[in-house]
């Protein structure tokens, strides 16, 4: 996992950052990771935590209201550090594009920091991705509200977010371990998660699959987005993936790829990516799923590599009765709505936003009603011809200002 | 008489467009009065509403009048449209006495007879384009004349229309009251501009991106080879705008004009646009990257169209000079590296030649087609004297 992006062409501009102690350390793995990445960056309050990390940039808040020492777990203590050291924060997004959050929630600096930090972002002109780690259940009731509140926080300011609960990560974890390994293990796959995303977002050219098309689906997806990255090499490559996939923890033995009205399987491969390979992991992936599931690809190519293929799948994941996952009465109920749309009974809202109509879908013809068509070669061109190729295209989105 | 302004008018889909002017001297032609209208009444090229056409027509004739100073009784008229053909025929005869060669006579009788062609019953005659000579079969003499053989065969481009389409954009200008003198094809005007002589010599394409209609002519070997014309233009990526993000057609020109772009960037997909309040629309945001992966399917998916035309009559390999645009549609940001990208030749913006007089006219591209008209009209006026037009006398010679 610790290729390195190379850069073709102009990638945008990226900075990383964590937020609180959790997100602080999974920047700090992402930086062991990715040594000649993009830049990255952790804001704190406790200026303790702070210090143990190294080649990032660190950005201490609150040092007037906090006199250094963390929050003591209260998210609004957090954001009155933050909005202390506006000045600070701001000036972080100089220049940058895309802004990808890597927070913990639970205490009060990842909760109560990370909402006020996405608005900036957004102020400044940069996309903003948020990585949320959900708390333990060992770590208790009061965190895991506080995470709820927060993740909903982050939800409404954010372009999109996509969610790690960390509870899963126990059956890994055996026993004995400490409780250090259970953190280190929930940061370590966050940061492999955060650098696969980045990877396809700037890589799946062959069938793309963009910063639009994820935005669009995390944002039609209102449950907790889950996502699981697989690799595999070698002769057995196919395998080692789907085996990856299906052994995945965070998919709650496949349980979630199950249930999910919709997904996104991205490919990565090396030059020698063939139509075959990528058939034989979309059918594989896709025998795990609903049938009617929408399921979005993308497929890309890293030059340099040989006989390996890196798979990511985003999958919104549905609610149960007494689910463990944080989330909200409202996030269910929107999650129902959502539900309804896919089975055709609404078309407002979700994805209807997406325009991925097929040939017969539009014939609204705009402009040229009641002329004479122009057909060439059997396609009506006055149909756009982003339908015609089913290029996806979101709808204009009311801005607030 | 070779002083006399000259008039050239053309109802195009988003303008009315009316030129005036004169041989200088030097041979240069000086623009001294323009009129412009924005059009309605026109889709695709062709007139759907004569009213209001010919209405525009008054206005850009009257703004024409003023700033040149002249009265404009008479006019060139620019046709286009879809319905607008270039077929080839090919004419051969016997050498009258191939002992002596080919005589002007047998270049003049194989010239009648290419000239020959059945046209389906409601089509008109626009240009008659003689290519090269082949004589005994043996293809590519540009002149036979004195050379010796037995047959010789000439390959004309027979540029038509469709009659009744034709008739009524000439109706728009007589409602007026104006005289047509003669028409032409605005794509063939439009070479006729933007193109040099060593160009025309070396093969190039000029497209003419308006806003109904794209259309190319090829000259390979100083002679136009090709000519189509595809009813697609600048107001299909507009509907597409309008259609992909549900905004309304004006606020998706503007969005085309200010930020549009023909090719994509990695760094697009990460910015957003954001289009104005307006009265009774909010303002809103639309990623730049899902504006210009709409722009560029529809410019890809045009300009494919008209390689794969030029890849059928194997002209892609004559293109010395490469692709020139012309047209409203070739201010698009990035347009020349698209088509630079799918055709695989150098591409330019067209620079009319030639030209003085109002700046704007010879800057913006948008103007060629009805610059050319005024050199084809100088051109066929120095030739022959002109009598009135008269749609059953659409025979002509094409002197570019």
């Amino acid at each position: 996992m610790n290729d390195s992006i190379s850069s073709s062409g102009r990638e945008p501009s990226l900075l990383i950052v964590g937020v609180g102690n959790g997100g602080g350390n999974t920047v700090q793995a992402i930086a062991r990771l990715w040594p000649d990445g993009p830049r990255m960056a952790a804001v704190n309050t406790d200026q303790r935590a702070l210090a143990q990390l190294e080649n990032i940039d660190r950005v201490h808040i609150g040092e007037k209201v906090l006199r250094g020492l963390g929050t003591g777990g209260d998210p609004r203590i957090a954001r009155q550090a933050a909005e202390s050291d506006i000045e600070k924060l701001r000036s972080l997004f100089n220049g940058i594009e895309f802004v990808i959050f890597a927070v913990g929630l639970g205490g009060g600096t990842g909760s109560g920091v990370a909402p006020l930090m996405i608005d900036e972002a957004k102020k400044a002109g940069a996309l903003t991705l948020c990585f949320a780690m959900l708390p333990f259940e060992f770590e208790g009731s009061r965190r895991k509200e506080q995470a709820e509140r927060g993740l909903q926080a982050i939800r409404d300011s954010a372009d999109g977010v996509i969610c790690l609960p960390s509870q899963r990560l126990t059956a890994l974890i055996e026993d004995k371990s400490n409780i250090q390994e259970a953190f280190r293990k929930a940061e370590a796959m966050l940061a492999a998660g955060i650098q696969e995303l980045w990877r396809v977002l700037n890589r799946s050219s062959m069938i793309n699959f963009n910063f639009a098309d994820l935005r669009a689906f995390l944002q039609s997806s209102a449950g907790n987005c889950i996502f699981c990255c697989s690799e595999g090499n070698g002769e057995q490559r196919i395998e080692m993936i789907l085996d990856g996939i299906k052994r995945h923890i965070l998919l709650n033995n496949c349980q979630t790829l199950a249930d999910a009205d919709s997904f996104v399987i991205c490919i990565i491969g090396g030059a020698d990516l063939a139509i075959s390979d990528v058939n034989s992991i979309v059918n594989g992936i896709l025998a795990l799923g609903r049938k009617e599931a929408l399921v979005m690809t993308g497929v890309g190519c890293e030059p340099e590599w040989r006989d390996k293929i890196h798979v990511t799948i985003l999958a919104a994941e549905k609610g149960q009765a007494g689910d463990k996952s944080a989330l909200t009465d409202v996030e269910h109920s929107r999650r129902d709505i959502i539900r309804k749309n896919s089975l055709g009974e609404n078309s407002e809202s979700g994805r209807a936003d997406m325009i991925q109509t097929g040939l017969f879908d539009a014939v609204e013809q705009g402009r040229f009603k009641g002329i004479n068509p122009t057909i060439v070669n059997g396609s009506n061109l006055d149909i756009p011809t982003f339908i015609r190729r089913r290029i996806p295209v979101q709808k204009a989105k009311i801005a607030n200002i | 008489m070779t002083n006399a302004p000259f008039a050239a008018l053309e109802i195009g889909t988003s303008k009315v467009c009316a030129l005036v002017g004169e041989l200088r001297e030097d041979g240069n032609i000086m623009i001294t009065g323009m009129g412009n209208c924005p059009s309605f009444g026109v889709r695709k090229g062709v007139i759907v509403d004569l009213e209001k056409a010919a209405g525009c027509v008054q206005t850009a004739i009257q703004e024409a009048e003023t700033s040149g100073s002249v009265e404009i009784r008479q006019v060139y008229l620019l046709v286009n449209g879809e319905h607008i053909r270039g077929s080839l025929n090919q004419g051969s005869v016997p050498v009258f006495d191939p002992a002596r060669g080919i005589s002007a006579d047998d270049i003049d009788d194989v010239t009648d007879i290419a000239r020959a062609i059945n046209l389906p019953h409601d089509n008109e005659l626009l240009h008659t384009i003689p290519q090269t000579y082949s004589v005994d079969g043996q293809a590519g003499i540009i002149n036979p004349q004195g050379m010796h053989g037995a047959r010789l065969s000439l390959d004309m481009l027979i540029v038509h229309g469709s009659r009744n389409i034709l008739n009524n954009t000439i109706k728009a200008a007589r409602d007026v009251g104006l005289e047509v003198l003669d028409v032409a094809f605005s794509g063939l005007c439009s070479a006729l501009a933007a193109l040099t002589p060593e160009q025309k010599e070396c093969g190039a394409a000029v497209f003419d991106l308006g806003a109904g209609t794209t259309s190319h002519v090829v000259y390979a070997d100083d002679a136009i080879a090709a000519m189509g014309v595809i009813a697609v233009g600048g107001d299909h990526i507009t509907n597409d705008i309008s259609q992909g993000f549900t905004i309304s057609l004006r606020r998706a020109e503007a969005l085309k004009q200010e930020a549009g772009a023909a090719v994509t960037d990695t760094g697009d997909r990460f910015r957003r646009i954001v289009i104005p309040q307006e009265v009774g629309f909010p303002a809103c945001s639309v990623a730049a990257g899902d504006l210009n992966s709409i722009i560029n399917a529809r410019m890809d998916e045009t300009f494919r169209i008209i390689k794969n035309e030029l890849e059928k009559k194997s002209l892609l390999q004559e293109l010395g000079a490469g692709v020139i645009l012309t047209g409203g549609g070739s201010h698009l940001k990035g347009v020349e590296t698209l088509a630079e990208e799918i055709f695989g030749v150098s591409c330019s913006i067209g620079k009319p030649r030639y030209f003085s007089g109002i700046s704007t006219v010879h800057d913006g591209p948008e103007y060629t087609a009805p610059l050319g008209m005024i050199r084809y009209a100088i051109r066929s006026t120095t030739k022959q004297p002109k009598k009135p037009f008269s749609p059953l006398d659409l025979i002509k010679k094409w002197l570019g």
